[in-house]
């Protein structure tokens, strides 16, 4: 019935507005750069760089597999999504909330599927730098920022109905004064996800459906801002996360999963800056509250009750910053840090301390640019090894230039891994490594042509590779096991092309990654000298955008490798596969409100495919969308 | 272009006048019939088990042989294999998917699917056409028609039932106390296919043998609380008159963090042998004479399932090392030396011979 008024809703839209000519690209304004304003020596990339018609209420597992170094996987849509990039696995990339660390203390994971796009404006940095972010930013740093909305009330809301009894609202009200900054945004999705696939693993290939797919998500987020004079301004911001999800199992198991996981979060942080002359400084609290619960009844504890654990994390971030312009070519940045986790519940009780300092000088002259970092860091009791990190930009000639960086990355085991009830292992080292990434890059404009190129070679080691294994009465228990070395290409190439009303794009990108185990604490692994499971050696993306006048259409191309799904010699990986999707959006405009009706056909080759193994993705499917700006 | 032609028609001919040698004719009826099968449970969550089969002739193995027969892979895993001589039939017990796949022993082909469970483990004929299996969650044994591959009836038993073991006209169950704890054998008559009676043993039986006494062993793992450990409780092995169903003599295991299991007995029932823990232990021997429990183990190791070869007495036993790489089969003589090891699939731990 939704479905059915949200495309009544469309068709009287269509009707009632004239076509219109304007663009509705909005440029991003980034306000809560923190560290970012350093980081010009890394390959960065929005939604709207790679994907111009991702649907307006997409989420970070829909939008980052359409960049070519990051590998999503994810049971079904909606479930839980984590990724890694270049190799280095989940917890190995840190997301950033307004500069502040949100992943998990407990898992030491953030839920891709947990965060759309509409909510924020995100940034997707690709390569670590453990001196900037501290633990967990070996891969990559997701950082969600706000975007500064335009002056006076505005409005929009969205709606989008698709394939599977899939329904999603948001909506966002915006006001904006000299003194004054309120941004209120709400997201809702849900989805029955019961789609259907060809079994091809039980005899005469039948159709099945998907089942114990379905999931309920909800998000609310509200952010203050004042100017209190032309030097100062605070903010605080608020973010509640809900999901009610349902937890599918291997189609090889014959009956629908009862399990069902529910997670809430609560973030809130706050933020006093200061810039005058040559000083620039921030000072932020920032509070997270985690909450989980799964349940599943098929599956009883020792004293016969079903399954019904529940786990709560709550951390809490005081951070300061500080830098000094002494010149106009020399910054020097300093930095602290000081973040307590409690975690508690039915599988684990435990705290944890860290403290951080950071301090790095950043030269800028022309287009030359050099930094350096250092860092050090408290975890608990335990000084961890210095981190420092090193980065240059050098112009070469036209739009030519060569950057490299390179640093030591670390990540401190998860409270998970050090506290979990049983097995937990409070010994743990953190998992840590160099890494360095050379890139020579070419932007050039030749006439109505734009030429946009990046070539990388990137390699890091990581070693104290933390896996669960079997112990002392039957118990299993996280361990320093594992030596790897991740090494690869990546090429980006943009070509552009514009003439009167038409606009053409030609984009692609492919990485090249090997990650492969180079030792292991244990005898008899036979992981040693096998690309690590679930990692990619090849991905690429493609895609073709025509705008004219202010209608958009996209052909999407994702080509995804071979992956090994464990080290077993059976049975072991995952096949190559290719997905086409299909964009299409066009404005329409009147005096008092803007309607943008979108179109995406996702794998319209009705490509059978898997992220993980035994978990069918959907076939060919559509979204349908609308978006009113008033 | 015209000697290419004139070449191409030569080698026509060539080909056509000279027959291809015959290769010999498959003999698929054959090819696992001499021979061990060895399941391998396969990733826990997001997998498929495998079957393994190694011939003791000649130290061939060949793994994952289920989907090589058939096309597609056995399921979410399999725990465990029977084979059935009369019928020439393999059982494939598999766990996860909630089934059981009848097989040709010699072929692997699928014959048939029995579903209706909720979580088998293991399977044991007691009668032509009868056989029956242990369904872990739902706390039943599962009375299956051999002739239709359905089930006819559902027996309730303790919590957790696990290993059989026939006995006459009696088959004794191990309730291993599933998630939580149980201290019985339940005892079914196989004729009228009903309960006949609770044995009281240790806690958490899982595994039994009958010596050649005649005498009845259990061995019980005891409590394994993963969240309040100072709860577990060790291991007990049980003597049991099998006349009264009374205990003869119970040997307690020196401490409760070992959780011994699998244990199984030579060809003479002379001897019994264990693991002295479910997930990585060592191989014990034990004389059934003997009065107290041997202090050290037969052979070292991190083994994960033990059997002997009822007409050798090698000892077989696996590795499933990090339970996500391909496991070790090891083969041991009688006398613990070591004969061959292989790689078979990941967490290899049930066998039929």
């Amino acid at each position: 019935m939704k479905n059915r008024f949200l495309l009544l809703l469309l068709a009287l839209a269509c009707r009632a507005f004239a076509q219109q000519t304007d663009s509705l690209l909005h440029e991003v304004t980034v306000i809560e750069d923190r560290y970012l304003w350093l980081k010009t020596v890394q390959f960065s990339v929005t939604p709207d760089s790679i994907q111009k018609l991702l649907p307006p209420l997409a989420t970070a597992a829909d939008w980052l597999p359409q960049e070519s170094s990051v590998h999503v996987r994810q049971y079904a849509p909606g479930m839980v999504a984590s990724y890694s990039t270049h190799g280095a696995t989940s917890a190995q990339n840190t997301v950033l909330w307004g500069g502040i660390p949100i992943n998990s203390a407990a898992t030491g994971l953030t839920d891709l599927a947990l965060l759309p796009t509409s909510l924020f404006s995100p940034v997707f940095l690709r390569g670590g730098s453990s001196a900037q972010f501290g633990s967990g930013a070996m891969g990559s740093v997701l950082a969600l920022q706000n975007v500064q909305p335009d002056a006076g009330w505005n409005c929009v809301i969205n709606g989008q109905v698709g394939s599977f009894n899939t329904l999603s609202t948001g909506s966002e009200l915006t006001y904006a004064s000299p003194k004054f900054t309120s941004q209120t945004r709400f997201v809702r999705a849900t989805s029955e996800n019961n789609y259907t696939f060809k079994n091809r693993y039980r005899a005469g290939q039948p159709k099945d459906t998907m089942q114990g797919a379905a999931y309920l998500i909800w998000h609310v987020s509200q952010l203050f801002e004042w100017k209190l004079n032309p030097h100062q301004r605070l903010d605080a911001e608020v973010w509640y996360s809900f999901a009610d999800r349902e937890s599918p199992i291997n189609i090889l198991v014959n009956a629908p999963s009862q399990a069902k996981l529910k997670d809430e979060n609560w973030r809130a942080r706050t933020g006093w800056h200061f810039a005058k002359n040559k000083h620039k400084a921030d000072v932020g609290y920032a509070f997270l509250h985690e909450w989980e619960r799964y349940a599943n009844p098929l599956v009883t504890d020792i004293a016969g009750k079903p399954t019904d654990d529940t786990n709560r994390t709550v951390s809490q971030i005081a951070r300061a910053d500080y830098v000094f312009a002494a010149t106009k070519n020399w910054f020097w940045q300093n930095g602290l840090q000081y973040r307590f986790d409690k975690v508690s519940g039915s599988n684990r009780i435990g705290t944890q301390h860290t403290s951080s300092a950071q301090t790095g000088v950043l030269f800028k002259r022309n287009h030359l640019e050099a930094q350096a970092n250092l860092r050090a860091e408290w975890w608990n009791d335990r000084f961890l090894p210095l981190s420092p990190f090193a980065s240059l930009k050098v112009p070469v000639f036209g739009g030519l230039n060569f950057t490299a960086f390179g640093g030591y990355n670390y990540r401190v085991p998860s409270m998970n891994d050090r506290f979990w009830v049983p097995g937990g292992n409070p010994d743990l080292l953190p998992e840590s490594g160099w890494s360095y990434e050379v890139a020579a890059n070419y932007l050039r404009q030749f006439g109505r042509f734009g030429l946009n190129l990046r070539a990388a070679y990137y390699r890091s080691n990581i070693t104290n590779l933390i896996q669960w294994l079997p112990g002392i009465g039957s118990i299993w228990s996280p361990e320093n096991v594992k030596q790897v070395r991740m090494q690869g290409f990546d090429f980006n190439a943009e070509l552009s092309y514009q003439k009167g009303n038409h606009f053409f794009r030609l984009r692609g990108s492919w990485s090249f990654n090997q990650s492969h185990v180079l030792h292991a604490y244990q005898v008899n692994d036979q992981s040693v000298g096998k690309q690590l499971i679930y990692q990619p050696q090849i991905k690429g993306v493609h895609s073709i955008q025509y705008v004219y006048k202010s209608l958009t259409a996209q052909l999407t191309h994702r080509f995804v490798g071979e992956v090994f799904t464990h080290y077993g010699t059976v049975g072991n990986t995952l096949p190559a596969y290719n997905l086409f999707d299909v964009g299409l959006t066009h404005p329409l405009k009147n005096r008092w409100i803007t309607c943008i009706i979108g179109l995406n056909l996702n794998n319209i080759t009705n490509t059978y495919y898997e992220n993980i193994s035994f978990f069918p993705m959907p076939g060919v499917n559509y979204q349908i969308s609308i978006t009113f700006q008033l | 272009m015209k000697n290419v032609l004139y070449l191409g028609l030569v080698a026509t001919l060539l080909f056509a006048c000279e027959p291809e040698p015959t290769p010999p004719p498959p003999t698929p009826d054959i090819k696992y019939a001499d021979g061990i099968l060895i399941t391998n449970e396969g990733p826990f969550s997001s997998g498929s088990g495998t079957l393994s089969y190694y011939n003791p002739t000649t130290n061939a193995v060949e793994n994952d042989i289920f989907q090589t027969a058939n096309g597609y892979p056995v399921g979410s895993i399999l725990q465990s294999v029977y084979s059935y001589q009369a019928t020439n039939r393999a059982y494939l017990v598999v766990n996860n998917s909630q089934k059981v796949i009848v097989a040709n022993r010699n072929t692997m082909a699928e014959v048939a699917e029995i579903t209706g469970f909720s979580s088998p483990r293991y399977f044991t004929t007691v009668a032509s056409q009868k056989a029956y299996v242990t369904d872990w969650v739902s706390n039943t044994v599962k009375v299956i028609n051999l002739n239709t591959n359905t089930i006819d009836k559902s027996l309730p038993t303790g919590q957790g039932p696990e290993r059989m073991l026939v006995y006459g006209s009696r088959v004794l169950v191990a309730n291993s106390g599933g998630f939580g704890v149980d201290s019985t054998l339940t005892v079914i008559n196989t004729f009228s296919d009903e309960l006949q009676s609770t044995i009281p043993v240790g806690h958490n039986p899982n595994s039994m043998v009958i010596d050649a006494n005649g005498q009845l062993w259990v061995l019980c793992g005891g409590i394994n609380d993963f969240v309040t450990p100072a709860n577990s409780t060790p291991g007990k092995l049980i003597k049991i008159d099998l006349a009264t169903f009374t205990k003869i003599a119970e040997l307690t295991f020196p401490n409760a963090v070992d959780h011994p299991t699998g244990l199984v007995k030579n060809n003479a029932g002379t001897l019994i042998y264990w693991l002295s823990n479910g997930y990585a232990g060592n191989v014990v021997e034990m004389n059934i004479s003997a009065p107290a429990l041997p202090s050290a183990a037969k052979i070292n190791g991190t083994f994960y399932s033990l059997v002997l070869d009822p007409s050798t007495d090698e000892i077989y036993t696996t590795d499933a090392l990090d339970f996500q790489q391909d496991g070790v089969m090891y083969r041991f003589s009688s006398g613990g030396a070591l004969i061959d090891s292989v790689l078979v699939g990941i967490i290899p731990g049930g066998f039929s011979f």
